[in-house]
């Protein structure tokens, strides 16, 4: 059950991290 | 008039005295390490941080004017000054992160960016972007494959030697232990030595100003207190970007100074600090709930729940936790009476109780009472000062209106003493029929001390330092009848305090268990001791200050092991639900992750090395090694950050009112630091195995899967006696049909 809750946070951790991605990698594309 | 000479001979001395001694400390070789390194951080400073001075200089201008002009707005005087702190530097630099240079270009850009952001066309990018860096992981990844291929395939195709060479080392693991020995450890103790000495001789401090120079810390500083300074007085809430840009354009000296590989350490260590901080701040959390939750119950509480679900655990737990409360209770109150007459010299109270305490004089509530109503007498017989430990009764007054009544300062001085007789008393205020240890720890400097309750962060190695013992409870002292031992001396010793006692109703018994004994019986038993009615009036010996300082915490698996009468008095707690382990620090799920990975194979490939292998290999010596540290790491987390959550129903002692679900938390970080043996009686088995001469191989085992009768006999169990019973019957009447035949 926590190997289960583990992997399951990781996967949202790496989510979420691609979602901050976009946000700065939009930043960069705007000053462009 | 001193000659020329003697002069010249002064300061010939006066430079000896400085010089000397640096000289002595230079011959250290150490000190040329870290003066080589400073003069390298001094170079980067004058050399290659070649705006860090201008920085400064602008930021001490921005803050002059910003004060000035904030003086000048308190007192609303006429002025032109124009702080300087709300315009950019002067120094050459490039926006960071593209940012524009004004906050009107910054609203046009932020609808741009917004619209941008919406667009697949960017999101496409995104992903290209994404795909460039998966090219770049996988390139590093190609070029560990074919190492990763070479040891996976040495490992399964390598014949794997089957040997009993007990405990001998490989000749590649002989030569590595010696590099072990010789290279590595003397040169990691010498990194920890150079460290503790940059510490130690202050190295640490320079270099922390110098990089803190270099990185426009100081800057930056300067530069908040100059527009703090500024807002206050002015609200320009527009300047707000500018000082976030001049942030951003400081910040990023250090950010592109230093590797990205810098930033991650860093970045990893600031998250390490961060996940501790909220993890402890979690466990005092539920401390403080788990607090609340004793508070809210009666004197007499009750653990049931079947084996194994934590009610020992839970009661020592509730102990711990109720032997700070009490130390705690006793100070708030001391606090209280001691603002009822403020300049009352307390500490002489304390310093006269304390020698009476070192002379055996004051030992109990009772004989402190005694104590102080002693000197009450002396002073109402006589008004003096010194009757009084120095209080100046003729300025100051001798009764305080709490607006109810007029309390006597001997009053409060009685309460006092018995709250700091609670306060101080150096040993546990636990008394338990099985060993608790508690590890508050008392820190005095002659005047009045304070406890340390830390629960947490505690170290380790310190553990038995501090430890204190619960003191053994004889069951005499909670009899008011008849006792097992007549005379008993510590018979009337308590009066306050947390009893705690583990399987109460294997001690007290109910109703059916006593049935066979008599009120009038020779000798103690539960009928005759009168232990029930100490418990109805328990609270009456220990209470100070309208409070109760005792607490009854008892425990057995079921609630109607222990009689009606007694346990009508007390709350029952059934532990319906122990939760599995959970972790209070948050982020540690990747790093969970991958340690249990490596751990299980870890073991995996170990137990296979030792089934196959007597003698030791480098690669067992490193990865087991490796592993231990990582197991270590593991546990050391779970360890202080590890806990679990009871699920109680709390109902009434009569067992007929509405049951209330509560939550407890049982933190490894508290309970399992060696507080109690889950084994406490365990001494008791141990003498009974020794007297046998036999163990599990040597017991008999059934032959087939089908028991002999025989072997039924080998039980000894009632109901096979009966069925062999039935058995012999049949038998015989058998045998007695074939003798009439």
């Amino acid at each position: 059950m926590n190997k289960f809750k583990n992997i399951l946070a990781v996967v949202v951790g790496v989510v979420l991290l691609l979602f901050l991605g976009y946000f700065l990698f939009t930043c960069g594309q705007v000053g462009k | 008039m001193t000659s020329v000479r003697e002069d010249f001979q002064k300061m010939k001395d006066g430079l000896k005295r400085v010089f000397v001694p640096i000289g002595r400390a230079l011959k250290n070789y150490r000190h040329w390490i870290c003066i080589a390194i400073t003069f390298g951080f001094l170079a980067l400073a004058i050399f290659y941080f070649t705006s860090a001075d201008v920085r400064i200089i602008e930021a001490g201008r921005d803050l002059g004017l910003s004060f000035a002009f904030y003086g000048a707005e308190l007192l609303e005087l006429e002025h032109r000054i124009r702080p300087s702190v709300i315009e950019f530097s002067t120094t050459p630099f490039e926006m960071p992160f593209h940012l524009p240079d004004t906050w009107e270009e910054f609203q046009v850009l932020w609808s741009d960016y917004w619209k941008l952001w919406a667009t697949k066309a960017n999101f496409d990018e995104y992903l290209y972007f994404l795909g460039d860096i998966l090219y770049y992981v996988s390139k590093i990844l190609c070029l560990c494959l074919p190492l990763v291929s070479i040891f996976i395939l040495l490992r399964t195709f390598k014949n794997r030697p089957v040997n009993n060479d007990y405990n001998k080392d490989s000749k590649f693991l002989q030569r590595w232990r010696k590099f072990e020995k010789k290279v590595y450890i003397p040169c990691r103790e010498w990194v920890k030595k150079q460290l503790t000495f940059i510490k130690e001789k202050g190295y640490f401090k320079l270099w922390c100003w110098i990089w803190a120079y270099n990185f426009n810390v100081i800057a930056i500083a300067m530069e908040f207190v100059a527009f703090y300074l500024y807002f206050i007085a002015d609200f320009d809430f527009v300047s707000i970007y500018v000082q976030v840009v001049k942030l951003l354009r400081d910040v990023s000296v250090a950010l592109y100074f230093l590797p990205i590989v810098v930033w991650v350490i860093v970045g990893l260590w600031l998250m390490d600090k961060l996940r501790r901080k909220i993890g402890y701040e979690r466990l005092e959390h539920m401390e403080m709930k788990n607090r609340g939750f004793i508070n809210e119950r009666p004197i007499v509480v009750m653990i049931n729940g079947t084996m194994g679900t934590g009610k020992t655990t839970m009661i020592t737990d509730m102990a711990l936790s109720q032997e700070i409360m009490f130390r705690d209770e006793a100070f708030n109150r001391m606090m209280q009476a001691d603002l009822k007459f403020p300049f009352f010299p307390w500490i002489n109270l304390e310093l006269s109780i304390k020698r009476a305490m070192q002379n055996h004089s004051v030992y109990s509530l009772a004989t402190m009472r005694k104590f102080i109503r002693r000197r009450r007498y002396l002073f109402e017989r006589q008004k003096k000062r010194k009757y009084i430990f120095d209080y100046d009764f003729e300025f100051y007054s001798l009764e305080f209106d709490n607006k109810l009544y007029l309390e006597n300062i001997w009053d409060v001085i009685e309460t006092y003493a018995q709250l700091y007789l609670i306060y101080v008393t150096q040993s546990s205020l636990i008394i338990s029929n099985y060993s608790i240890r508690s590890d508050i720890a008392k820190v005095d400097n002659g005047n009045l001390p304070l406890w340390n309750t830390e629960l947490f962060h505690i170290d380790s190695s310190m553990l038995e330092t501090y430890s204190k013992y619960a003191h053994i409870l004889d069951f005499d002292m909670l009899r008011l009848g008849k006792k097992v031992i007549e005379r008993n001396k510590k018979a009337d010793s308590f009066e306050f305090g947390i009893i705690v006692i583990t399987e109460i109703g294997k001690e007290r018994g109910n109703n059916l268990e006593n049935i066979e004994l008599k009120k009038k019986d020779e000798f103690a038993n539960p009928k005759n001791d009168l232990f029930n009615d100490w418990l109805k009036m328990i609270r009456h010996s220990a209470t100070v200050d309208n409070f109760p300082f005792v607490k009854v915490f008892v425990d057995d698996q079921r609630p109607e092991s222990w009689g009606a009468d007694a346990r009508d008095l007390c709350e029952i707690g059934i532990i319906e639900e122990r939760s599995s382990r959970k972790l209070a620090m948050p982020l540690f799920a990747l790093g969970d992750l991958l340690i249990t990975w490596r751990l299980g194979k870890g073991v995996k490939s170990y137990s296979q090395t030792r089934f196959e292998r007597g003698d030791n290999t480098t690669p067992k010596h490193v990865f087991h090694g490796a592993d231990g540290k990582l197991f270590k790491y593991h546990l050391g987390i779970f360890n202080t950050f590890g806990f679990d959550k009871l699920r109680l129903n709390i109902e009434k002692g009569t067992m007929d009112g509405d049951k209330k679900q509560h939550w407890y938390y049982l933190m490894d970080g508290k309970i399992k630091r060696k507080r109690f043996s889950t084994d406490c009686f365990s001494e008791v088995f141990e003498e009974k195995a020794l007297r046998s001469d036999m163990g599990l191989d040597d017991l008999d085992c059934y032959v087939t899967s089908k028991a002999k009768f025989f072997e039924m006999l080998e039980t000894n169990s009632y109901f096979f006696q009966k069925l062999a019973g039935i058995k012999d019957g049949f038998t015989q009447k058998k045998e007695n049909a074939d003798k009439t035949a």
